[in-house]
């Protein structure tokens, strides 16, 4: 697959450059504060021809009536939602600052201020819905000023879109097991209504709101749109030197609905179709750990592909991206605890035999945003041999969050995450001493690999499970032990300590407890030579006064402890003294007489 | 320290009225009675409130000036602490039980702490005022 980008992740960007931003945004004339739109969040994803750098990642709000409004958002702006990937497709209201559509821009564009989801928290409808048939139309649609053919015959298209190798019916039905049964029609060729510059913005990017009005446009009198999931649009252009892919809601044939949806530069191959559909079914991107988009050879949701039968063809997507469509049974995903330990065989992600686990996802950190997945690449299928860097355990680090989640772990940093150091094969062991994470490949079996993962590791922390009890207000301090770990560095892994306290790397625990409760983390000790975990608990408890006590202190008869009196303090307004506030809160609290 | 009724205040205000009460200029003859605190109260919305009274001698009875309030006291020779929660609003705060009403004026009431509805406290009582007068 051909790939290049030269422009920047919009979420990167707006990260990079926010202060230059705001202060443009500031003195651009026209924009409106506090502007509100509704509609369908469709991401795109871009496609570059001949440069592998970050690509774009666009979020589009479309209306009813099919009219795009470009969105500017950060990380933090959808995070409290999933990220980006939940937000796909739902309906949702943006409030910002707009800047309408001229001066360059092709359509509106909002930078995001507040989303509020329409519809009730679920995933989206990328990942719940790609079971079963899902028929496309693949139009080819010409610029009026462009050579008169297509970039290929549409027989050629076809035999991409076939059920025959390398068709994207076998490709999608091989990379589902059957599960989804997508196929396609190629019809056309159409002449669009306008020149090829026509559809450029300033910027020199594609105007795909634009191209599909006009695309579908041309074809609405020779198709049905209603007997269709997805529209594929090939035109005889390489556009912005880039192919698109994602969904788009449109008005047409008497339906509003949303669409799966591919822009197809003149230069894509069947890799590139099997990418772009790959992005309409709602998969994002996955890279190596370099800030580039397609090194990956893993992945044909990054640079996956060889030639052969006379195109480019793509490689199966990895495990973390199946298990988003549904394509991974539970029963054959293992999600290894924040403490544990397990050895099981994986088989290949390519056509897996049924027996065996297909993929291991390992929990990091505090949140469930973030953990390793595990997965066995053997030659098979759409795998084949040249296809994919070679036969090895892959590991990724995924965090949901990010515009590209899932990034191949490749320790030697050498900014090549298809040679040996992301091959992990028989004998090597990947550790994560941060995160308490570790990996052995035990042996290569017929289908796959059998492997151990452990998040315990060889350090045994001899502290009890439960350690001591805390109380609201009094200083605490407890320290952690492990066996062979003197120089041990403490931090937790998971969970949270109590309000109050904190750990310091000696693994004293210490502070004053601020809130009553029972708290679990888990702690993880690592030392030059390994790590080692533990579940514990601290319950922390809030003292048992008695109102003649509480009120006789606040009147200056000095009766509790300091230890109570900060109880006081912090159950109430936490002002760091005892005060009448404090007093009347705490009344409240044991609906004792506080007056009305 | 017990919160204390309005039932008790009425019984200490038809005594007053029995001893023909007093016309506030402290100028009335010596014996028990009922002095009034009143506040001048600079912010809105005050739920709790400590003040210390003092005087020639120790109180005898606190009662709140507002029946649904609720009043917590505790003495210490001739000074009184005492919290009030309920609604502290502007005007009659507490109705004070001493053992002689003629030297009222001898009496003061300073505001020490507030808190609002949220329970975070004023940090300045300096604009808050207590008056202390003969009569209910």
């Amino acid at each position: 697959m051909p790939r290049i980008s030269i422009s920047r992740s919009r979420f990167r960007a707006a990260l990079a450059l926010a202060a230059a931003a705001l202060a443009a945004w500031a003195a651009m004339p026209g924009s409106v504060p506090g502007e509100t739109r509704t509609g369908t969040l469709n991401v795109v994803w871009q496609t570059r021809g001949t440069e592998n750098a970050l690509a774009a990642v666009n979020l589009f709000l479309v209306d009813a009536r099919g009219d795009a409004t470009e969105l500017d958002a950060t990380h933090a702006d959808l995070e409290p939602f999933g990220g980006m990937l939940r937000l796909n497709g739902r309906r949702v209201s943006v409030t910002g600052d707009l800047a309408p559509a001229g001066a360059g821009r092709a359509v509106p564009r909002l930078r995001v201020h507040a989303i509020q989801p329409l519809d009730g928290p679920r995933l989206s409808v990328s990942y719940v819905n790609q079971h079963g048939p899902r028929t496309y139309v693949t139009l080819l649609c010409r610029f009026p000023n462009m050579a008169a053919a297509d970039p290929h015959p549409a027989s050629v298209y076809e035999k991409w879109m076939g059920s025959a190798y390398p068709g994207l019916e076998h490709y999608w039905r091989e990379s589902s097991e059957d599960r989804v049964d997508l196929t396609t029609q190629v019809v056309g060729p159409f002449v669009l209504p306008r020149a090829s510059g026509d559809y450029m913005n300033s910027s020199g990017t594609a105007n795909l709101g634009m191209l599909i009005q006009d695309c579908t446009g041309a074809a609405d009198a020779s198709v049905d749109f209603t007997q269709y999931a997805g529209i594929n649009m090939q035109f005889n252009s390489p556009l912005d030197n880039s192919s698109w892919g994602g969904s788009w809601n449109l008005t047409i044939d008497g339906q509003t609905r949303r669409f799966a949806t591919t822009w197809m530069a003149s230069w894509a191959t069947q890799s590139t179709y099997a990418h772009e559909t790959g992005h309409s079914l709602g998969l994002p991107h996955s890279s190596g750990p370099y800030d580039a988009t397609y090194d990956s050879r893993w992945d044909v949701m990054s640079g996956g592909g060889s030639t052969d039968a006379g195109t480019r063809v793509a490689p199966h997507t990895i495990a973390f991206h199946k298990d988003l469509l549904g394509w991974i049974p539970a029963a054959r995903k293992y999600v290894l605890a924040t403490s544990g330990t397990a050895t099981l065989d994986l088989v290949r992600d390519a056509v897996p035999t049924s027996a065996g686990y297909q993929m291991v996802q390992i929990q990091t950190g505090t949140g469930t945003g973030t953990f390793y997945t595990v997965e066995a690449r053997r030659y098979a299928g759409y795998d084949a041999v040249g296809r994919i860097p070679g036969e090895a355990v892959v590991i990724h680090r995924v965090n949901l969050n990010d515009d590209v989640p899932a990034k191949v772990v490749d320790p030697d940093n050498n900014g090549n995450p298809n040679d040996a150091g992301a091959m992990w094969v028989p004998g090597e062991t990947f550790t994560d001493f941060q995160n308490g994470v570790r990996v052995r490949v035990l042996e290569a079996t017929a289908d796959g690999f059998r492997v151990e993962v452990s998040t315990e590791g060889n350090v045994t922390v001899t502290s009890d499970a439960v350690l001591a009890p805390g109380m609201m207000g009094a200083p605490y301090a407890f320290q952690l032990a492990a066996s062979n770990a003197e120089a041990g560095i403490w931090s937790v892994s998971a969970g949270q300590l109590p309000k109050g306290l904190t750990l310091v790397s000696t693994g004293r625990i210490e502070g004053t407890p601020a809130k009553a409760g029972s708290y679990a983390f888990t702690v993880l000790v690592t030392t030059p030579n390994g790590f080692g975990k533990r579940d514990v608990r601290i319950e922390v408890a809030e003292p048992q006064l008695a109102q003649d006590a509480v009120v006789n202190h606040l009147l200056g008869g000095g009766t509790l402890t300091q230890a109570q009196s900060a109880y006081l303090d912090l159950q109430g307004n936490a002002n760091g003294r005892l005060d009448v506030g404090d007093v009347r809160a705490w009344l409240l609290a044991r609906n004792l007489p506080a007056g009305q | 320290m017990k919160p204390i009724s309005r039932a008790a205040l009425l019984v200490a205000a038809a005594l007053l009225s029995a001893c023909g009460g007093g016309d506030g200029t402290g100028s009335a003859a010596p014996g028990p009675g009922v002095l009034t605190v009143t506040l001048d109260n600079p912010n809105a919305g005050d739920r709790a409130l400590v003040l210390t009274l003092s005087g020639p001698a120790a109180v005898t009875d606190v009662q709140p000036a507002v029946a649904t309030n609720v009043v917590y006291t505790r003495t210490q020779g001739t000074t009184t602490r005492v919290a009030v929660f309920g609604t502290i609003a502007d005007g009659a705060l507490l109705q004070v039980s001493v053992p002689d009403a003629g030297r009222a004026g001898e009496y003061s009431a300073t505001v020490q702490e507030a808190a609002d509805a949220g329970n975070a406290a004023r940090g300045s009582v300096s604009g808050y005022s207590a008056t202390v007068k003969r009569g209910s």
